[in-house]
């Protein structure tokens, strides 16, 4: 497993409040309830021309309700996406600016896209623009809308970068280095991300049916989540758990296809949980990556069922990405904050989109209707592109 | 956090290979050129036919790391090695030609960030720890202090932090970004090998720019990649290992010191 | 078309979308088979099918169907080049 034992169990790091915005929800309460009551965020997709492609449907989302000053937000589909999420995470925090030193309130963003189709945009003629476009820009705006003057990171592992995100954040903490972070990842529906996976004759023409033996595909979303992370000794009675453990690895094997055996995201599961000082055996949920890509499921299932060991076959499992599509970068931090409001209500949500299990993925997704339990020790995992792996281990509060 | 030992550097800029050609004034140097490019590397060119410039030059650093090491690539293989990636733009290039069109279905791909450390870690079999950072100078000094946090805590045997910018196919993009007063763009690709060591760590940033003396008077504008050509240019002009390295991006200066003062754990409370 | 104009646009394609060198497009035969994992194959994985189906497409003016399993057509030179006639009659 490891070489040398570390020194010392990690410092417990707390999750304080958590804030998204996703097709489904623009704020955490109506998420959870917009999972809980299998509502589908896929439509036809409508901000950009999609006609020449073969799959033209995503989950969009329409329109930012919330009431913020947009005016004082860069106009930035992405950078705003990421204002809306936090805007929800200081309600649920209870206060806006929220209530740390300026200095020592640091941001950590993951994402796959980043500035991207501000690149579009400014190759399209608008020079402006261009600054937009790199790909830790949108941080930074988030950073300045918050009021945030401590450290600001970006990290890109593909579809796992809100994982990084939030293993990095926990990092912080426990270096001193910030007394709070904000940490969680974005991206956006965007021309470019659909050209690529239409062309890569990776979306479904159906639904996305994550671990369904009728899977053909998965389709793309967009949102923002993030989590407010502190110091467990500092972070009070107010909040939704505690982050364990943080692991990644690398498949090496494909630059878009993961690891035929999923050692890769094993060994992420692994690194995590011994962070976390725990077992397979302890892990009660799951918050699976779940594409619904006729590849990466079963590789995914068979991997947790190693990790689990025995009772691996029984441990609940959902996949989110029936319910709106793959949100990228904003997805393993959604997963995670699915965890723990799944602690907190003691209900796993059914996989919208599972109606006939895949023999070959051994696991026990929840369809149909939600499934009452609480867990203690949940586990997300996620695969990105470039054979990125991360997984995260949360305890529920 | 304990410091790590500096074990090779591998470089690749657009001054030439190694430390031996970098310039005492960039500006100078570069003559007007506003970039400095690396040529393509010339490696397997069947196993390689997908791979973009950037990503060869990624595995070319590696290389050059290795032969600085006097080592195979056995030495660094497998799930002990961790992999740090930073760069500022290395994506800018394979996103510019999928957004005008001009690369295939297979492409899209190689336009994650993710891109140039997945060819490193595949050409090499590294499939230890994985991360991604993006931004300057300050992004490769956190890769370097992260990987010093995975060497302390024993979730790696070694930790490679590698460095890639390239800005030839986007230099009229990026001359809109500029002030006619900076130095050339220099493309590089380096990579750090890195093992557990003694002595101190510490890495600190702040909000405002550098006060001291920049680097990149000497280097040209080298983003992500100039603390690994600091770290190489100071350890083969002066024969010992840089103590400290600093850089800014964004309206933000970070700093990396190394000190020999034993590291001391503080306990923690159980 | 005959086969062998079809085999010659494939050794095109293969050449202009999947990199590879033109030298050794003119020792491909009929025979030479595609696949990773094959033993002196081209070694096309996933990614190079999925460009050469959609490279195909536009060349021939044809319509290839992603969710058929299309292992024996893309197996050599000869199979793909007799699935790309039987499209485009």
């Amino acid at each position: 497993m490891c070489g040398r034992l570390p020194l010392a169990t990690p410092e417990r790091i707390a999750v304080s409040a958590a804030g998204v915005v996703t097709p489904i929800g623009q704020d955490l309460d109506t998420f959870w309830s917009a999972l809980l009551t299998g509502a589908d965020g896929i439509s036809q997709i409508e901000r950009f021309p999609v006609a020449d492609l073969r799959v033209g449907q995503g989950g969009e989302i329409k329109k930012l309700t919330r009431a913020v000053d947009w005016r004082r937000v860069p106009d930035c589909r992405a950078t705003r996406l990421l204002v809306s999420a936090a805007d929800d995470l200081c309600v649920q925090a209870g206060s806006r600016p929220l209530d740390v030193e300026p200095d020592r309130l640091a941001v950590v963003v993951g994402t796959a896209l980043g500035g991207v189709e501000e690149g579009e945009r400014a190759l399209g003629g608008s020079p402006r623009r261009l600054a937009r476009a790199l790909y830790d820009a949108p941080g930074h705006g988030l950073a300045r809308w918050l009021g945030a003057r401590g450290p600001v990171v970006t990290v890109s592992t593909a579809c796992a970068s809100g994982a990084t995100a939030l293993g990095m954040g926990a990092e912080m903490l426990r270096r001193g280095e910030a007394d709070a972070v904000v940490a969680g990842g974005y991206d956006i529906l965007c021309r470019f991300v659909m050209r690529g996976f239409d062309g890569l004759r990776s979306l479904t023409r159906d639904r996305v049916r994550p671990f369904d033996r009728r899977r053909s595909g998965l389709l793309l979303g967009e949102g923002a989540a993030l989590v407010l992370l502190r110091r467990e000794r500092e972070a009070g009675p107010r909040r939704l758990g505690t982050l364990l453990g943080y692991g990644s690895a690398s498949d090496a094997a494909h630059i878009a296809a993961p690891d035929s055996q999923g050692r890769g995201i094993e060994r992420a599961m692994r690194a995590a949980l011994a962070e976390a000082r725990l077992d397979g055996a302890d892990v009660d949920f799951v918050s699976a990556h779940g594409t619904a890509t006729p590849l990466n499921d079963p590789i995914e299932a068979a991997a947790l069922r190693r990790v689990l060991g025995a009772r691996g076959a029984t441990v609940p499992v959902n996949s989110i990405k029936g319910a709106f599509g793959h949100a990228m970068g904003a997805a393993a931090a959604l997963e995670a904050i699915l965890c723990l409001l799944a602690g907190r209500h003691g209900q796993i949500p059914a996989t919208l989109g599972l109606e006939e299990r895949d023999s070959a993925c051994d696991i026990d997704c929840v369809q149909g209707v939600p499934r009452a339990h609480r867990p203690r020790i949940s586990l997300s995992t996620s695969l990105g592109f470039g054979g990125c792996n991360a997984a995260l281990v949360i305890e529920s509060a | 956090m304990r410091a790590p030992r500096i074990r090779a550097i591998g470089l690749l800029s657009g001054w030439g290979r190694g430390t031996a050609a970098i310039p005492v004034d960039a500006s100078e140097a570069a003559g007007g050129r506003p970039v400095l490019t690396v040529e393509r590397p010339v490696l397997d060119p069947e196993r390689f036919r997908r791979s973009r410039r950037e990503c060869l030059m990624g595995v070319a650093a590696v290389g050059a790391m290795l032969e600085d090491a006097g080592q195979g690539p056995e030495a660094i293989a497998g799930e002990r090695t961790a992999l740090l990636f930073a760069t500022a733009a290395a994506y800018a290039p394979s996103n510019r030609e999928f957004i005008e069109a001009r690369g295939g279905s297979m492409y899209f791909p190689y336009t994650a960030v993710a891109a140039v450390p997945a060819e490193v870690a595949i050409a090499f079999g590294l499939t230890g720890p994985y991360e991604i950072l993006v931004g300057g100078a300050p992004a490769t000094m956190r890769a370097i202090a992260r990987a010093a946090f995975l060497l302390e805590t024993g979730a790696c045997d070694r930790a490679l932090v590698l460095a890639v910018e390239v800005f030839e196919e986007c230099v009229d993009l990026f001359e809109r970004l500029r002030s006619p007063l900076d130095g050339p763009l220099v493309e590089g690709a380096a990579c750090l090998w890195l093992e557990p060591g003694d002595g101190t760590l510490t890495f600190e940033r702040r909000r405002g720019r550098e006060d001291e003396v920049s680097v990149r008077f000497q280097l040209g504008e080298m983003l992500a990649c100039e603390p690994l050509a600091t770290l190489a240019l100071a350890r083969d002009s002066a024969g010992h290992e840089a103590t400290q390295v600093h850089g800014s991006w964004r309206g933000e200066t970070a700093r990396l010191e190394w000190s020999t003062a034993p590291y001391r754990t503080r306990p923690r409370a159980a | 078309m005959t086969q062998k104009e079809v085999l010659d646009e494939l050794k095109a394609l293969i050449v202009e979308r999947l990199k590879f060198d033109p030298r050794r497009a003119a020792e491909m035969t009929a025979e030479t088979t595609l696949p990773k994992g094959l033993e002196g194959s081209l070694g096309l994985d996933s990614l190079d099918f999925i460009e050469l189906s959609v490279a195909m497409e536009e060349r021939f003016g044809i319509v290839i169907d992603e969710t058929e399993s299309l292992t024996d057509e893309f197996f050599s030179l000869d199979s793909l080049s007799r699935f790309v006639l039987s499209k485009v009659k």
